[in-house]
């Protein structure tokens, strides 16, 4: 055989694309049981004026990247303090399917101010990640594309500019989940785009009976992460770009480019506790990837020795949505990673530090009411109650579900599934309470973008999904026997911006907490970047610890609760390292 | 005086008149007539066999499906018949109705191991508390075959331990380890359940037995990195690591009621199977033979494209050139066909170049080969080999600034291709851009390693950097 065939790595892409099938397998019923607890969410879609209906574009082409997109963003947008939504359409660029950006007015009602705003492109969109590249208090956006990734300028008032050319960040490839996060502690945000497979429009896939159908991603070959170093502001003399910062790709000297595989979700948090941010991106049908940052600019992929490449079973399942929180309060950050239906979500609990295992059964993760083929999914403590809870979208990537009359257009209905949702029980335990919850898990979505933030500011966690052809839906919290709770803004005033990667403790007697605050999390959202804490009856804290994502640590006082806070970097009192 | 008369002789009861015997029995008659109706009507009958979408299927599927179909319409009572089309069915994507067929089969056959079973795989990716049940009752009835009965208990096992219901599946594995000490696949088993109660050395005999079987070396070696690493053993982590990632993916494992299933398909997915299991294990000849008769059933861009790249990765590129020119005229966008055949026409304008006498030709065929590369990129604009050939091909053109840039966009599109950085750098290199071929080579040489030594001796050649000042 010819070396340079061998090398290229074409003749397993030959053979992959012979076996180009995939198969259609339907939903089991689930058990007819009834609702027995008042529902934690409420659908205020319509009562706010949030009309946004996704555009996958024309059906029956079997266009791969119809069935991946599309996410959706929850911030402040203009900086009225107000938290507005930015919606991805996936339509192609041809297409009068714009991105829409939403403004929440005061009264919680939503208006659509896209037209102008800059962010109401066209294109295959899939995820946009929210971040302040030039420290300038106005967070800045990128859009991942298939063929592209777009980042625009906030230029406040709700106008932005696309820098992407002037700012050094393109790429062909096609990219998903996208992150903002420092990795060398410089102060500028870096941002890392995980890219999905190297997808050949004109290759068509079928069912194992000749049918059409979506490709699996088996078909094609995965591609690299890519990474971008923010240099900061231009230094050069007389220079006249319109970016205030220039973006350096270092996927390759990085060693991201190492590992190739058909990226989709991205988390980023210190996982070693060595005060510097790791990467955790979940592979569709390969093993997972975890990026330890070695603190010299470089990364190395430690996935299979911390135990999170594979389930406990040894397999490789398709990950896709991400959810990062410390679900038993052991002050230390766990995984929980979205399959397809006919396996198993997984969650991988850390412990001890740096070090992950399978721990789905034991936490009562596998016993759900129904399955699906998960996509975004949050730990966010909907109950405050003081344990997170996990919410999780659904919708299936080949044809064979049986739901019919959803409201979804004809095409789409053998592709829609329900959501779901489960209650932290505390103990080690996850109840599905996704029968007590029709609004949020009562109807089939082909759903795949869910954020999360306080929407209404009233202390609770609000939730947005998307679905492919669907309308995006906004869920308030209602749940009735709401514990405390804190809201902790950690900003860093050197900065001027939220300070991604801080990690907040609150204590309150024997009991404590951890929340990160990062915006990227789910699969392809970018979430309000906050640390929410649920207290439960706890009506007092002694103390905030904050790890800033420099590494130092401080101090602030405890206090009252049912409140929001913002904790400036410098004003707490040092803590120990 | 009255005189006793003589008692009265019994009164002959006078004869029913005729009539009502007959109706009687007409009434009898047409009693039992309705019993039979209706027992006729109401008596328990096999289900209809499902019906499936087959638009769109392949003709070969419709046939076999309507085959099986028919043998069961003939024969209800059947439980093979039914087995027979749940096979054929879940063998081509209709699980549900494959899963009713296979119920109807134990119904008739309730001591045949292979129906519950099927249903329980079937249901573990589904609803596992369903498939529990059935995969304990195919692990009852057993199988005379032993491959059979332990594929059974594993699945199970693996099934309960998925569940943390570790006893019953030690119990399992016990005794499948009993019967075959050295299975692979239940060492492995047995390694993973020991590591989740943590003990490590017993986790790691097992595992190591693991490595010695195919089909599960891969998963051992991995399982044993973890292990090691809680153990803090980093080296021996790293060496089970790096023993792992040189290894290719392992399959599902080896099940034979399963197999059972796979032989079944009929469509072209499977033919395709037999193609990509021969070129795997280096018989690109007689998967050739394969894609040559396939060529005739299926005479479609797909498996001339599938031809072509076997012949071109055989080294035969004038027959692969044809096989795909023919693919060209089936589908003249399909992004593949451009590209092979551009890769096709390079590599023999490649061979024909340095032979001055056929360098116009060579001229000639490289435009083609560019052109073709053109073609698959407006397909595909981020096609990074395609591009990497079109740069290349500019290069032996004339037109080096372009093939520069084209090498460029190629290392875009593929940062992670040692084929793409070796050739920018090399056009670097020619051109006299030394530093940026070496920044370019060294980049290209962190993310490889050492594994394309050609990389190394490229920047080896390389003139050495003038020293500062």
């Amino acid at each position: 055989m010819p070396t340079w065939m061998a090398r290229a790595g074409l003749v397993s892409l030959a053979l992959s694309l012979l076996l180009g099938g995939c198969s259609g397998k339907p939903d089991v019923p689930s058990p007819g049981e009834e609702a027995t607890e008042p529902p934690w969410f409420e659908d205020i879609t319509d009562r706010v004026g949030l009309n946004f209906v996704h555009d996958p574009g024309p059906v029956n082409q079997w266009f791969m990247p119809q069935i991946v997109g599309s996410g959706a963003a929850i911030f402040d947008a203009d900086g009225d303090g107000l938290l507005d939504l930015y919606l991805l359409q996936n339509a192609g660029p041809k297409s009068g399917s714009v991105n829409r950006l939403y403004r929440q007015l005061p009264g919680g009602r939503f208006e659509d101010i896209s037209a102008a705003s800059g962010l109401d492109i066209a294109g295959h969109n899939m995820g946009v990640a929210v971040g302040d590249i030039n420290n300038d208090g106005r967070p800045d956006v990128v859009v991942t594309q298939f063929g592209g990734v777009r980042l625009f300028l906030n230029l406040g008032g709700g106008k932005f500019r696309d820098i992407s050319k002037e700012a050094g960040v393109s790429s062909p490839q096609w990219g998903v989940s996208a992150a903002f996060f420092d990795y060398d502690r410089d102060g500028w945000l870096d941002l890392i785009v995980v890219n999905y497979v190297d997808y050949d429009p004109t290759w068509p896939c079928t069912s194992p009976s000749g049918i059409r159908d979506f490709c699996a991603p088996s078909v094609f070959s995965g591609t690299v992460s890519r990474l971008w170093h923010n240099r900061g502001p231009n230094k050069d003399k007389g220079s006249t770009s319109a970016s205030p910062v220039t973006f350096e790709d270092v996927t390759l000297s990085s060693g991201i480019g190492k590992f190739a595989a058909p990226g989709l979700g991205v988390v980023c948090a210190d996982f070693t506790g060595d005060d510097l941010p790791d990467l955790f991106v979940a592979n569709d049908g390969k093993p997972n990837h975890l990026w330890i940052n070695q603190g010299n600019g470089t990364f190395t992929e430690e996935a299979v020795a911390r135990g999170v490449a594979y389930t406990y079973m040894g397999q490789a399942f398709a990950g896709m949505g991400i959810a990062l929180g410390d679900v038993d309060n052991d002050d230390l950050l766990d995984l929980y990673v979205t399959h397809l239906t006919s396996e198993t979500n997984t969650l991988w609990r850390q412990g001890p530090r740096g070090l992950f295992k399978d721990q789905t059964a034991g936490w009562g993760l596998n016993a759900m009411r129904w399955r699906g083929t998960g996509f975004g999914a949050l730990l966010g403590d909907f109950d405050q109650d003081g344990w997170l809870d996990l919410a999780i979208v659904n919708g299936r990537v080949q044809r064979g579900g049986s739901a019919r009359n959803t409201g979804l257009p004809t095409f789409w209905e053998p592709y829609s599934e329900r959501n779901q949702l489960f209650v932290n029980a505390g103990q080690g335990q996850f109840r599905d309470i996704s029968l007590s919850n029709p609004a949020f898990c009562g109807h089939h979505n082909v759903g795949r973008g869910l954020a999360v933030a306080d929407i209404d500011r009233d202390g609770a966690l609000d939730l947005l999904v998307t679905s492919i052809g669907g309308k995006a839906r906004l869920f308030r919290n209602v749940a009735p026997t709401r514990g405390h709770w804190l809201k902790v803004r950690a900003f860093d005033p050197r900065w001027q911006r939220d300070a991604y990667g801080a990690e907040v403790r609150i204590r309150a007697g024997e009991k404590h907490w951890l929340r990160l605050v990062q915006a990227a999390c789910s699969y392809a959202c970018s979430n309000e970047p906050i640390a929410h804490f649920g207290l439960g009856t706890t009506d007092r804290i002694d103390g905030i610890e904050v790890r800033w994502p420099d590494g130092t640590r401080e101090s602030f006082p405890g206090g009252e609760v049912d409140r929001a806070l913002e904790l400036r970097k410098g004003s707490g009192k040092p803590g120990k390292p | 005086m009255r005189i006793p008369l003589p008692p009265m002789p019994p009164r002959p009861t006078p004869p029913r008149p005729r009539r009502w015997r007959w109706v009687a029995l007409g009434l009898l008659l047409l009693a039992l007539t309705g019993a039979g109706a209706s027992w006729f009507y109401f008596r328990p009958r096999p289900p209809e066999p499902p019906t499936v979408r087959l638009e769109g299927a392949e003709p070969a599927v419709v046939r076999l499906i309507e085959e099986a179909r028919q043998k069961v319409t003939e024969n209800p009572t059947s439980a093979d018949s039914w087995g027979e089309l749940g096979k054929i069915l879940y063998a081509h994507g209709y699980a549900p109705e494959a899963m009713r067929c296979f119920a109807e089969a134990e119904k008739l056959d309730p001591n045949e191991s292979r129906w519950p079973y099927l249903r329980g795989a079937e249901y573990l990716l589904r609803d596992p508390n369903h498939a529990l049940p059935l995969l304990r009752r195919a692990v009852e009835l057993g199988h005379p075959t032993l491959s059979y009965s332990v594929a059974a208990r594993l699945r199970l096992a693996e099934a309960l331990m998925e569940r943390e219901q570790t006893e019953e599946a030690e119990t399992l594995l016990r005794g499948v380890l009993a019967d075959d000490p050295n299975n692979a696949r239940g060492c492995y088993d047995f390694g993973v359940l020991c590591a989740t109660r943590e003990d490590a050395k017993t986790a790691v005999d097992y595992l190591q037995r693991a490595t010695r079987g195919s089909f599960a070396r891969k998963r051992a070696l991995v399982k044993l990195a973890s292990v090691y690493t809680r153990l803090g053993n980093r080296s021996e982590a790293e060496r089970a690591q790096q023993e792992a990632a040189r290894l290719p993916d392992e399959g599902p494992w080896p099940d034979p009621y399963l197999s059972e299933v796979i032989q079944l398909e009929q469509g072209r997915l499977s033919r395709f199977q037999k193609v990509v299991d021969l070129q795997s294990a280096g018989r690109w000849e007689a998967a050739a033979d394969i894609l040559r008769d396939m060529a005739r059933t299926f005479p479609d861009e797909r498996t001339y494209v599938a031809l072509g790249i076997n012949l071109a990765t055989q080294g035969k590129y004038p027959q692969a050139e044809e096989v795909l020119r023919t693919a060209l005229k089936l589908a003249p966008e399909h992004v593949q066909v451009h590209y092979f055949l551009c890769v096709a026409i390079f590599l023999q304008s490649e061979k024909e170049w340095p032979d001055v006498s056929k360098r116009e030709h060579a001229r000639t065929r490289f435009a083609e080969a560019a052109e073709h590369a053109q073609l698959a990129l407006k397909g595909k604009p981020d096609h990074g080999m395609a591009r990497m050939f079109l740069g290349r091909a500019q290069r032996f053109l004339g037109d080096r600034p372009s093939g520069i840039a084209n090498l460029r966009e190629a290392v875009a599109c593929r940062p992670d291709s040692s084929e793409t950085i070796l050739a920018l750098g090399e056009a670097l290199a020619e051109d006299g851009q030394v530093a940026e071929a070496r920044r370019v080579l060294e980049a290209g040489l962190r993310v490889a390693g050492e594994k394309d030594p050609r990389l190394r001796k490229a920047l080896e050649r390389l003139p050495s950097p003038k020293p500062p000042g």
